[in-house]
Protein backbone atom coordinates (compact mmCIF):
# COMPACT_ATOMS: atom_id res chain seq x y z
CA UNK A 1 0.00 0.00 0.00
CA UNK A 2 1.91 3.04 -1.27
CA UNK A 3 1.21 6.58 -0.15
CA UNK A 4 1.71 9.18 -2.81
CA UNK A 5 -0.24 12.26 -1.71
CA UNK A 6 2.69 14.56 -0.92
CA UNK A 7 4.56 13.98 -4.16
CA UNK A 8 1.39 14.61 -6.11
CA UNK A 9 0.15 17.84 -4.57
CA UNK A 10 3.02 19.88 -3.18
CA UNK A 11 3.10 23.36 -4.63
CA UNK A 12 0.08 22.89 -6.89
CA UNK A 13 -2.75 25.38 -7.00
CA UNK A 14 -6.34 24.61 -6.16
CA UNK A 15 -9.04 26.96 -7.41
CA UNK A 16 -12.14 27.72 -5.35
CA UNK A 17 -15.01 29.91 -6.45
CA UNK A 18 -16.70 30.87 -3.21
CA UNK A 19 -20.20 32.33 -3.46
CA UNK A 20 -20.16 33.54 0.15
CA UNK A 21 -23.40 35.50 -0.30
CA UNK A 22 -26.40 34.66 -2.46
CA UNK A 23 -28.12 38.03 -2.22
CA UNK A 24 -27.79 40.43 -5.12
CA UNK A 25 -28.86 43.97 -5.91
CA UNK A 26 -29.43 43.15 -9.59
CA UNK A 27 -31.75 40.77 -11.41
CA UNK A 28 -29.86 39.97 -14.59
CA UNK A 29 -31.93 38.20 -17.23
CA UNK A 30 -29.50 35.30 -17.62
CA UNK A 31 -28.56 34.76 -13.97
CA UNK A 32 -28.28 31.15 -12.73
CA UNK A 33 -29.03 32.24 -9.18
CA UNK A 34 -32.57 31.38 -8.06
CA UNK A 35 -32.58 32.64 -4.52
CA UNK A 36 -31.08 36.10 -4.39
CA UNK A 37 -33.31 37.97 -1.99
CA UNK A 38 -31.42 40.03 0.56
CA UNK A 39 -30.56 37.97 3.60
CA UNK A 40 -28.28 38.44 6.55
CA UNK A 41 -24.82 36.97 6.41
CA UNK A 42 -23.74 34.39 8.99
CA UNK A 43 -20.09 35.15 9.70
CA UNK A 44 -19.81 32.06 11.93
CA UNK A 45 -20.69 29.81 9.01
CA UNK A 46 -18.25 31.66 6.75
CA UNK A 47 -15.53 31.36 9.38
CA UNK A 48 -16.13 27.64 9.73
CA UNK A 49 -16.05 27.15 5.97
CA UNK A 50 -12.78 29.06 5.80
CA UNK A 51 -11.20 26.92 8.53
CA UNK A 52 -12.25 23.69 6.79
CA UNK A 53 -10.81 24.92 3.52
CA UNK A 54 -7.64 26.24 5.11
CA UNK A 55 -7.08 22.96 6.92
CA UNK A 56 -7.62 20.92 3.76
CA UNK A 57 -5.15 23.04 1.76
CA UNK A 58 -2.56 22.69 4.56
CA UNK A 59 -2.93 18.90 4.60
CA UNK A 60 -2.81 18.69 0.84
CA UNK A 61 0.16 21.09 0.76
CA UNK A 62 -1.62 23.01 -1.96
CA UNK A 63 -2.08 26.76 -2.41
CA UNK A 64 -5.62 27.99 -2.85
CA UNK A 65 -6.58 30.65 -5.40
CA UNK A 66 -9.99 31.83 -4.29
CA UNK A 67 -12.51 33.94 -6.15
CA UNK A 68 -14.93 35.62 -3.77
CA UNK A 69 -18.31 36.30 -5.27
CA UNK A 70 -22.05 36.05 -4.78
CA UNK A 71 -24.71 37.17 -5.41
CA UNK A 72 -22.95 40.48 -5.21
CA UNK A 73 -19.97 40.48 -2.84
CA UNK A 74 -20.01 44.25 -2.28
CA UNK A 75 -23.59 44.04 -1.05
CA UNK A 76 -22.18 42.88 2.28
CA UNK A 77 -18.65 44.31 2.42
CA UNK A 78 -18.33 43.20 6.05
CA UNK A 79 -18.51 39.59 4.87
CA UNK A 80 -16.07 40.18 2.05
CA UNK A 81 -13.50 41.82 4.31
CA UNK A 82 -14.01 39.22 7.03
CA UNK A 83 -13.00 36.54 4.54
CA UNK A 84 -10.23 38.58 2.95
CA UNK A 85 -8.66 39.19 6.37
CA UNK A 86 -8.55 35.46 7.11
CA UNK A 87 -7.30 34.57 3.64
CA UNK A 88 -4.62 37.26 3.77
CA UNK A 89 -3.34 35.78 7.00
CA UNK A 90 -3.10 32.19 5.81
CA UNK A 91 -0.08 30.65 4.09
CA UNK A 92 -2.41 28.18 2.42
CA UNK A 93 -4.00 30.81 0.22
CA UNK A 94 -2.10 32.26 -2.69
CA UNK A 95 -4.39 34.84 -4.28
CA UNK A 96 -7.83 36.39 -4.10
CA UNK A 97 -10.02 37.59 -6.92
CA UNK A 98 -13.32 39.39 -6.44
CA UNK A 99 -16.06 38.79 -8.99
CA UNK A 100 -18.59 41.62 -8.97
CA UNK A 101 -21.24 43.38 -11.00
CA UNK A 102 -19.42 46.63 -10.22
CA UNK A 103 -22.46 48.68 -9.29
CA UNK A 104 -21.77 49.09 -5.56
CA UNK A 105 -18.09 49.96 -5.57
CA UNK A 106 -16.98 53.32 -4.23
CA UNK A 107 -13.70 55.01 -3.37
CA UNK A 108 -13.84 53.88 0.24
CA UNK A 109 -14.23 50.23 -0.71
CA UNK A 110 -11.48 50.43 -3.31
CA UNK A 111 -9.05 52.00 -0.84
CA UNK A 112 -9.80 49.16 1.53
CA UNK A 113 -9.40 46.28 -0.95
CA UNK A 114 -6.18 47.81 -2.24
CA UNK A 115 -4.58 47.05 1.13
CA UNK A 116 -4.76 43.32 0.56
CA UNK A 117 -1.48 41.99 -0.83
CA UNK A 118 -3.14 38.81 -2.07
CA UNK A 119 -5.73 40.61 -4.17
CA UNK A 120 -4.84 39.52 -7.69
CA UNK A 121 -7.76 40.88 -9.63
CA UNK A 122 -11.23 42.35 -9.55
CA UNK A 123 -13.40 40.88 -12.30
CA UNK A 124 -16.32 43.05 -13.32
CA UNK A 125 -19.22 41.86 -15.45
CA UNK A 126 -20.13 43.81 -18.56
CA UNK A 127 -22.67 42.07 -20.75
CA UNK A 128 -22.95 44.66 -23.49
CA UNK A 129 -20.64 47.05 -25.27
CA UNK A 130 -22.82 50.09 -24.62
CA UNK A 131 -25.46 51.38 -22.24
CA UNK A 132 -28.39 50.02 -24.20
CA UNK A 133 -27.08 46.49 -24.72
CA UNK A 134 -25.78 46.10 -21.15
CA UNK A 135 -28.73 47.70 -19.37
CA UNK A 136 -31.32 45.53 -21.09
CA UNK A 137 -29.60 42.53 -19.46
CA UNK A 138 -28.52 43.93 -16.09
CA UNK A 139 -30.96 46.77 -15.48
CA UNK A 140 -31.31 50.47 -16.19
CA UNK A 141 -28.37 52.59 -15.17
CA UNK A 142 -26.02 49.69 -14.52
CA UNK A 143 -23.69 50.25 -17.48
CA UNK A 144 -22.60 53.71 -16.39
CA UNK A 145 -22.18 52.63 -12.76
CA UNK A 146 -20.12 49.60 -13.76
CA UNK A 147 -17.92 51.49 -16.21
CA UNK A 148 -17.35 54.15 -13.58
CA UNK A 149 -16.27 51.47 -11.09
CA UNK A 150 -13.86 49.98 -13.61
CA UNK A 151 -12.30 53.39 -14.13
CA UNK A 152 -11.95 53.91 -10.38
CA UNK A 153 -10.38 50.48 -9.90
CA UNK A 154 -7.88 51.21 -12.67
CA UNK A 155 -7.14 54.67 -11.23
CA UNK A 156 -6.21 52.98 -7.96
CA UNK A 157 -3.91 50.60 -9.80
CA UNK A 158 -6.00 47.49 -9.17
CA UNK A 159 -5.77 44.77 -11.79
CA UNK A 160 -9.21 44.73 -13.37
CA UNK A 161 -10.77 42.26 -15.78
CA UNK A 162 -14.00 42.43 -17.73
CA UNK A 163 -16.22 39.36 -17.93
CA UNK A 164 -18.71 39.12 -20.78
CA UNK A 165 -21.24 36.30 -20.51
CA UNK A 166 -22.25 35.42 -24.04
CA UNK A 167 -25.80 34.40 -24.98
CA UNK A 168 -28.38 34.99 -27.67
CA UNK A 169 -29.48 38.37 -26.27
CA UNK A 170 -26.05 40.00 -26.39
CA UNK A 171 -24.37 38.13 -29.23
CA UNK A 172 -24.19 41.29 -31.34
CA UNK A 173 -22.21 43.05 -28.63
CA UNK A 174 -19.53 40.39 -28.32
CA UNK A 175 -17.21 41.48 -31.10
CA UNK A 176 -17.32 45.07 -29.79
CA UNK A 177 -16.10 44.05 -26.35
CA UNK A 178 -12.37 44.21 -27.21
CA UNK A 179 -12.82 47.84 -28.25
CA UNK A 180 -14.60 48.65 -24.99
CA UNK A 181 -11.96 46.76 -22.97
CA UNK A 182 -9.23 48.70 -24.76
CA UNK A 183 -10.95 52.05 -24.15
CA UNK A 184 -11.22 51.24 -20.45
CA UNK A 185 -7.63 50.01 -20.45
CA UNK A 186 -8.52 46.97 -18.35
CA UNK A 187 -6.03 44.18 -17.83
CA UNK A 188 -8.05 41.33 -19.28
CA UNK A 189 -11.22 40.47 -21.13
CA UNK A 190 -13.00 37.15 -20.81
CA UNK A 191 -15.76 36.14 -23.20
CA UNK A 192 -17.45 33.03 -21.88
CA UNK A 193 -20.61 31.22 -22.84
CA UNK A 194 -23.69 31.20 -20.63
CA UNK A 195 -24.70 27.75 -19.41
CA UNK A 196 -28.35 27.26 -20.24
CA UNK A 197 -29.74 24.98 -17.55
CA UNK A 198 -33.21 24.06 -18.80
CA UNK A 199 -35.37 24.05 -21.93
CA UNK A 200 -36.78 27.52 -21.32
CA UNK A 201 -33.31 29.01 -20.93
CA UNK A 202 -32.11 27.11 -23.97
CA UNK A 203 -34.90 28.56 -26.09
CA UNK A 204 -34.19 32.04 -24.86
CA UNK A 205 -30.40 32.16 -24.63
CA UNK A 206 -28.64 29.25 -26.37
CA UNK A 207 -26.22 30.17 -29.13
CA UNK A 208 -25.67 27.58 -31.85
CA UNK A 209 -22.20 26.18 -32.46
CA UNK A 210 -21.74 27.88 -35.83
CA UNK A 211 -22.52 31.26 -34.23
CA UNK A 212 -20.11 30.57 -31.37
CA UNK A 213 -17.40 29.91 -33.95
CA UNK A 214 -18.09 33.23 -35.64
CA UNK A 215 -18.20 35.17 -32.38
CA UNK A 216 -15.00 33.62 -31.04
CA UNK A 217 -13.22 34.28 -34.35
CA UNK A 218 -14.43 37.89 -34.44
CA UNK A 219 -13.54 38.56 -30.81
CA UNK A 220 -10.10 36.98 -31.27
CA UNK A 221 -9.40 39.04 -34.37
CA UNK A 222 -10.68 42.28 -32.89
CA UNK A 223 -8.67 41.68 -29.70
CA UNK A 224 -5.49 41.25 -31.73
CA UNK A 225 -6.07 44.67 -33.27
CA UNK A 226 -7.41 46.51 -30.24
CA UNK A 227 -4.96 45.08 -27.71
CA UNK A 228 -1.89 45.61 -29.89
CA UNK A 229 0.69 47.66 -27.99
CA UNK A 230 -1.53 47.51 -24.92
CA UNK A 231 -1.09 45.35 -21.89
CA UNK A 232 -4.51 43.72 -22.19
CA UNK A 233 -5.02 40.00 -22.33
CA UNK A 234 -7.87 38.15 -23.98
CA UNK A 235 -8.49 35.26 -21.56
CA UNK A 236 -8.74 32.21 -23.73
CA UNK A 237 -8.13 29.51 -21.15
CA UNK A 238 -11.66 28.17 -21.33
CA UNK A 239 -12.92 25.30 -23.50
CA UNK A 240 -13.35 25.81 -27.27
CA UNK A 241 -10.95 28.76 -27.54
CA UNK A 242 -8.29 26.28 -28.59
CA UNK A 243 -10.31 25.71 -31.76
CA UNK A 244 -9.58 29.32 -32.73
CA UNK A 245 -5.93 29.26 -31.72
CA UNK A 246 -4.30 25.92 -31.02
CA UNK A 247 -2.08 27.57 -28.41
CA UNK A 248 -5.07 28.95 -26.52
CA UNK A 249 -7.73 27.24 -24.49
CA UNK A 250 -7.34 24.65 -21.87
CA UNK A 251 -8.83 21.73 -20.16
CA UNK A 252 -11.44 22.90 -17.67
CA UNK A 253 -10.10 22.11 -14.17
CA UNK A 254 -13.51 20.91 -13.01
CA UNK A 255 -13.10 17.76 -10.92
CA UNK A 256 -9.32 18.00 -11.13
CA UNK A 257 -8.22 21.09 -9.24
CA UNK A 258 -11.26 23.25 -8.60
CA UNK A 259 -14.49 23.41 -6.62
CA UNK A 260 -17.32 25.79 -5.98
CA UNK A 261 -18.54 26.56 -2.44
CA UNK A 262 -21.89 28.19 -1.76
CA UNK A 263 -22.66 30.47 1.19
CA UNK A 264 -23.93 27.59 3.33
CA UNK A 265 -21.01 25.26 2.61
CA UNK A 266 -22.66 23.30 -0.20
CA UNK A 267 -20.04 22.03 -2.63
CA UNK A 268 -20.61 22.00 -6.39
CA UNK A 269 -18.23 20.91 -9.16
CA UNK A 270 -18.81 24.35 -10.71
CA UNK A 271 -21.36 27.10 -10.08
CA UNK A 272 -22.81 26.47 -13.51
CA UNK A 273 -23.23 22.76 -12.81
CA UNK A 274 -25.77 22.54 -10.02
CA UNK A 275 -25.05 19.02 -8.81
CA UNK A 276 -24.53 19.29 -5.03
CA UNK A 277 -21.68 16.99 -3.97
CA UNK A 278 -21.99 17.43 -0.22
CA UNK A 279 -21.26 20.10 2.35
CA UNK A 280 -17.79 21.13 3.47
CA UNK A 281 -19.06 21.78 7.01
CA UNK A 282 -20.60 18.37 7.57
CA UNK A 283 -18.71 16.11 5.16
CA UNK A 284 -15.35 17.85 4.99
CA UNK A 285 -13.64 18.56 1.71
CA UNK A 286 -11.68 15.32 1.37
CA UNK A 287 -14.65 12.98 1.68
CA UNK A 288 -16.48 14.83 -1.07
CA UNK A 289 -13.41 15.17 -3.27
CA UNK A 290 -12.47 11.50 -3.05
CA UNK A 291 -15.86 9.88 -2.81
CA UNK A 292 -18.09 11.73 -5.23
CA UNK A 293 -19.11 9.66 -8.25
CA UNK A 294 -19.88 12.89 -10.09
CA UNK A 295 -16.33 14.12 -9.65
CA UNK A 296 -14.92 10.74 -10.73
CA UNK A 297 -17.03 10.90 -13.83
CA UNK A 298 -15.77 14.41 -14.59
CA UNK A 299 -12.19 13.20 -14.21
CA UNK A 300 -12.52 10.74 -17.07
CA UNK A 301 -10.65 12.67 -19.73
CA UNK A 302 -11.43 10.15 -22.42
CA UNK A 303 -15.09 9.95 -21.53
CA UNK A 304 -16.35 11.91 -24.53
CA UNK A 305 -16.52 9.12 -27.08
CA UNK A 306 -17.82 11.44 -29.80
CA UNK A 307 -14.56 13.37 -29.47
CA UNK A 308 -12.31 10.29 -29.60
CA UNK A 309 -11.12 10.98 -33.14
CA UNK A 310 -10.81 14.77 -32.79
CA UNK A 311 -7.31 16.19 -33.28
CA UNK A 312 -7.99 18.71 -30.50
CA UNK A 313 -9.03 16.18 -27.87
CA UNK A 314 -5.87 16.44 -25.77
CA UNK A 315 -6.24 20.20 -25.36
CA UNK A 316 -10.01 20.52 -25.23
CA UNK A 317 -12.66 18.70 -23.26
CA UNK A 318 -15.51 21.10 -23.76
CA UNK A 319 -17.71 22.46 -21.00
CA UNK A 320 -19.15 19.59 -18.95
CA UNK A 321 -21.88 21.83 -17.51
CA UNK A 322 -23.19 22.79 -20.93
CA UNK A 323 -22.96 19.14 -22.06
CA UNK A 324 -24.83 17.99 -18.98
CA UNK A 325 -27.74 20.39 -19.33
CA UNK A 326 -27.96 19.93 -23.06
CA UNK A 327 -27.44 16.17 -23.38
CA UNK A 328 -28.08 14.95 -19.80
CA UNK A 329 -24.58 13.49 -19.93
CA UNK A 330 -21.48 15.05 -18.33
CA UNK A 331 -19.19 13.27 -20.72
CA UNK A 332 -20.97 13.98 -23.98
CA UNK A 333 -19.67 16.33 -26.63
CA UNK A 334 -19.99 20.04 -25.90
CA UNK A 335 -23.10 21.06 -27.91
CA UNK A 336 -21.48 24.35 -28.87
CA UNK A 337 -18.39 22.73 -30.36
CA UNK A 338 -18.37 23.40 -34.11
CA UNK A 339 -15.97 20.63 -35.08
CA UNK B 1 -16.29 -8.89 11.48
CA UNK B 2 -14.04 -6.33 9.85
CA UNK B 3 -15.45 -3.05 8.60
CA UNK B 4 -13.88 -0.01 6.96
CA UNK B 5 -13.89 3.10 9.11
CA UNK B 6 -16.24 5.91 8.08
CA UNK B 7 -13.22 8.15 7.67
CA UNK B 8 -11.85 6.28 4.66
CA UNK B 9 -13.10 5.59 1.15
CA UNK B 10 -11.91 3.10 -1.42
CA UNK B 11 -12.26 3.69 -5.13
CA UNK B 12 -11.61 1.83 -8.33
CA UNK B 13 -10.95 4.00 -11.36
CA UNK B 14 -10.30 1.82 -14.40
CA UNK B 15 -7.09 -0.04 -13.45
CA UNK B 16 -6.28 2.13 -10.45
CA UNK B 17 -7.24 1.08 -6.96
CA UNK B 18 -7.09 3.64 -4.20
CA UNK B 19 -7.78 4.17 -0.53
CA UNK B 20 -8.47 7.71 0.66
CA UNK B 21 -8.08 9.02 4.19
CA UNK B 22 -10.86 11.59 4.35
CA UNK B 23 -9.40 13.18 7.48
CA UNK B 24 -5.74 13.65 6.54
CA UNK B 25 -6.29 13.81 2.78
CA UNK B 26 -3.70 11.06 2.25
CA UNK B 27 -4.07 8.77 -0.74
CA UNK B 28 -2.83 5.19 -0.88
CA UNK B 29 -2.47 3.05 -3.95
CA UNK B 30 -3.80 -0.49 -3.55
CA UNK B 31 -3.38 -3.56 -5.67
CA UNK B 32 -6.47 -5.24 -7.02
CA UNK B 33 -6.42 -8.04 -4.47
CA UNK B 34 -6.24 -5.60 -1.53
CA UNK B 35 -9.04 -3.54 -3.06
CA UNK B 36 -11.20 -6.63 -3.38
CA UNK B 37 -10.53 -7.62 0.21
CA UNK B 38 -11.46 -4.15 1.46
CA UNK B 39 -14.59 -4.08 -0.67
CA UNK B 40 -15.71 -7.17 1.20
CA UNK B 41 -14.91 -5.67 4.61
CA UNK B 42 -18.44 -4.35 5.06
CA UNK B 43 -19.02 -5.55 8.62
CA UNK B 44 -21.20 -8.40 7.34
CA UNK B 45 -18.78 -10.82 5.69
CA UNK B 46 -16.75 -13.13 7.90
CA UNK B 47 -13.01 -13.53 7.35
CA UNK B 48 -13.66 -16.98 5.96
CA UNK B 49 -16.21 -15.67 3.47
CA UNK B 50 -13.79 -12.98 2.31
CA UNK B 51 -11.00 -15.52 1.83
CA UNK B 52 -13.31 -17.85 -0.05
CA UNK B 53 -14.37 -15.09 -2.40
CA UNK B 54 -10.76 -14.07 -2.98
CA UNK B 55 -9.56 -17.58 -3.83
CA UNK B 56 -12.52 -17.96 -6.16
CA UNK B 57 -11.85 -14.76 -8.11
CA UNK B 58 -8.05 -14.51 -7.99
CA UNK B 59 -5.31 -16.94 -8.84
CA UNK B 60 -4.14 -17.39 -5.24
CA UNK B 61 -4.09 -20.29 -2.82
CA UNK B 62 -5.95 -20.09 0.47
CA UNK B 63 -2.60 -19.84 2.28
CA UNK B 64 -1.47 -16.89 0.15
CA UNK B 65 -4.82 -15.17 0.46
CA UNK B 66 -4.82 -15.63 4.24
CA UNK B 67 -1.33 -14.16 4.47
CA UNK B 68 -2.27 -11.10 2.37
CA UNK B 69 -5.51 -10.66 4.29
CA UNK B 70 -3.82 -10.73 7.70
CA UNK B 71 -1.04 -8.36 6.59
CA UNK B 72 -3.52 -5.89 5.13
CA UNK B 73 -5.73 -6.01 8.23
CA UNK B 74 -2.70 -5.35 10.43
CA UNK B 75 -1.53 -2.33 8.43
CA UNK B 76 -5.00 -0.81 8.24
CA UNK B 77 -5.83 -1.51 11.89
CA UNK B 78 -2.69 0.36 12.95
CA UNK B 79 -3.92 3.39 11.02
CA UNK B 80 -7.47 2.97 12.39
CA UNK B 81 -8.75 2.54 8.87
CA UNK B 82 -10.43 -0.74 9.70
CA UNK B 83 -11.99 -2.13 12.84
CA UNK B 84 -13.68 -5.22 14.23
CA UNK B 85 -17.36 -4.37 14.71
CA UNK B 86 -17.78 -7.15 17.25
CA UNK B 87 -20.32 -9.16 15.26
Amino acid sequence: MDEYTDKKNTGNDFYVQWHFIDSCNLRCVHCYQNDYERKSLDLNILGNIFRKLDEAMAKWKMKCFVSLTGGEPFLKPEGLFYLMDMIEGSDNFKNIAILTNGTLIDNGLIKKIKNYKKLAEVQVSLDGHDEESHDCIRGKGTFLKTVNSIKMLKDYGIKTAVMFTLHKKNIRSASNMPELAASLNVDALTVERMTTMNDAERDEFFVEASDIKKVYSDVYGRAETEFKDKNIKLSTSRPLWNLIDENAGGYCPIGLSSLCILHDGTLLPCRRLYLPLGNILTDGLFKVWYDSDILWKLRKRNGKSECAGCVHKDRCGGCSAISYYHNKDLNSKDPQCWI
Amino acid sequence: MMALADTVSIKRDEDNFMLFDNISGNIYRLNELSFEILSLCDGKNTGEEILLSITKNFDVTITEAEKDFKRLMQILSEKNYIYDNGN
